[in-house]
């Protein structure tokens, strides 16, 4: 049943965008990680003190989960299907219907059960999205996970429980995949797309209603990291704390500085494909930004590791400095395409 | 950051797997492009760690001397916390809660055992021992 179904395996650095494009080209539209990052307007900052994941702070670097294939979709105008299931025989059953049928889909997973990821990363994170290519003889799935080099197998048993896992933004057993024909020819609107997804990004950057969101969460980060330690009078706590600004930056499916070096791309991409010089201009300034973003985590990572003792003001200072970076390039964004 | 600048530091996390990132090339090109690890990345990634082993460790020490229940134990260990477990169980935190307690737990039956085994993916005769030895 294997060879039912030739997937393309793309490795991508963002799990959400690499699954978006993936099944894109496998449907014919070619379009690369970045492009469908961009399109599906992925960049983002927002730190919600309040909120606890595993008792830290949330803190991300991207827009919310699930929304980058939907806007896609919608953006290219390309119709799609997006289930959710209640039951969990029942989603297992409509995913083999699915596989049977010759269809490679995504899914939803939480990234503990996923048995194939190296264990360092199998956090209870419920938003991790692969392609689920085929079903073998012996019940496992060949699966595409994005941000893996090759193809892997899970067994059946881990893709049930990782696709109905509970919680924070529980997958619900969630299908989707674009409602292509292979080799479709029409001529997708890729510039609006492109033009839509920038909009999007510029308005939730720029102005954002609420301080905690945008290039205004940004210097919100950096003004409660100057109160964390007469917050958290314990050193441990304060480097756990530190430690997962980092690792939302740099290790949970980044490329890097936190979605600034992939937003990047997109722009420059954008840029060749537009025609527009102001484009190109703002992905060599993304970059800059993406550069300031690793300096500050190299900053914080010698603050955990203890090698630098009072680091709050210098920290909270470049954090600054990189919310005027990113607004500047926002900003110019701005005045030609809002 | 440039193609040449990109870490390739190892992190034995990856377990010689390589992630994908994106840097500039010699053209100004912004391409995708492997890296082996980042020691800033690894550096947050073991203190992350260091806490969930740190848990583990207290409890099991405190499971030994009869202060905590295997339940805890292994709850922690599938990083869940009481209000997870008793969404995946379908039962209210509190029950959860009391369960935890070893008092309660020791008085929990055959069928419960089953149930909590089954949900956090741990084999039950695993389970059973655990809880008879006080060991995990």
């Amino acid at each position: 049943m294997s060879d039912l179904i030739r997937f393309q395996h793309h490795q991508s650095a963002h799990c959400e965008s690499g699954v978006t494009s993936n099944l894109l080209r496998h449907a014919g539209v070619q379009i690369s990680e970045a492009m469908s990052f961009g399109i599906g307007s992925g960049i983002f900052f927002l730190h919600l003190p309040w909120i606890k994941v595993m008792d830290i702070p949330l803190t991300s670097y991207r827009s919310f989960p699930g929304t980058i294939f939907k806007k896609n979709c919608r953006r290219l105008g390309i119709a799609y299907e997006y289930r959710k299931f209640r039951d969990p025989i029942r989603g297992a059953r409509a995913l083999d219907d699915y596989l049977r049928a010759g269809r490679a889909v995504g899914i939803q997973a939480n990234i503990h059960w996923l048995s194939y990821v190296p264990e360092k990363f199998r956090f209870q994170f419920n938003a991790h999205n692969l392609v689920v290519c085929a079903r073998n003889e012996d019940g496992s799935y060949i699966v595409s996970d994005p941000v893996l080099e090759t193809t892997s197998i899970c067994p059946a048993s881990a893709m049930t429980r990782a696709r109905f896992a509970k919680g924070m933004l529980a997958p619900k057993g969630l299908i989707y995949f674009p409602q292509l024909q292979e080799n479709h020819t029409d001529k997708l609107p890729l510039e609006n797309a492109i033009r839509s997804g920038l909009r999007e990004t510029l308005r939730r950057m720029l102005f954002s209603p609420v301080p905690f969101a945008g290039v205004r969460g940004i210097r919100f980060l950096a003004g409660k990291m100057r109160q964390w330690p007469t917050k958290y009078p314990d050193l441990a706590m304060r480097k756990l704390h530190m430690a997962n600004v980092v690792r939302m930056q740099e290790e949970i499916g980044t490329g890097g500085a936190g979605f600034r070096f992939l937003y990047a791309a997109f722009l420059q991409e954008s840029g060749e494909r537009l025609g527009s010089q102001v484009l190109k201009d703002a992905a060599r300034n993304m970059t800059e930004a993406g550069n300031a973003w690793r300096d500050f985590a190299t900053l914080a990572a010698r603050f955990c590791k203890g090698t630098l003792e009072q680091p709050f003001e210098e920290i909270s200072d470049r954090l600054l400095t990189i919310a005027d970076q990113e607004q500047a390039i926002y900003q110019t964004l701005r005045r030609h395409y809002l | 950051m440039k193609l040449q600048e990109i870490p390739q530091d190892q992190d034995p996390a990856y377990e010689g797997a390589k992630r994908l990132c994106y840097a500039v090339d010699d053209q100004g090109w912004i391409v995708p492009a492997h890296s082996s690890g980042w020691e800033v990345e690894e550096t947050a990634k073991k203190i992350a760690w260091q806490m969930i082993e740190s848990d583990l460790a207290r409890i099991r020490e405190a499971v030994r001397a009869g202060r905590a229940s295997v339940l805890e134990y292994f709850m922690t260990a599938r990083m869940m916390n009481p209000r997870l477990l008793a969404k995946h169980m379908g039962i209210f935190t509190f029950r959860v809660r009391r369960h935890l307690q070893p008092r309660v737990f020791a008085k929990l039956d055959d069928a419960w055992i089953a149930r909590y085994a089954a949900c956090l993916d741990i084999p039950v005769e695993r389970f059973q021992a655990s809880r008879r030895s006080g060991n995990v």
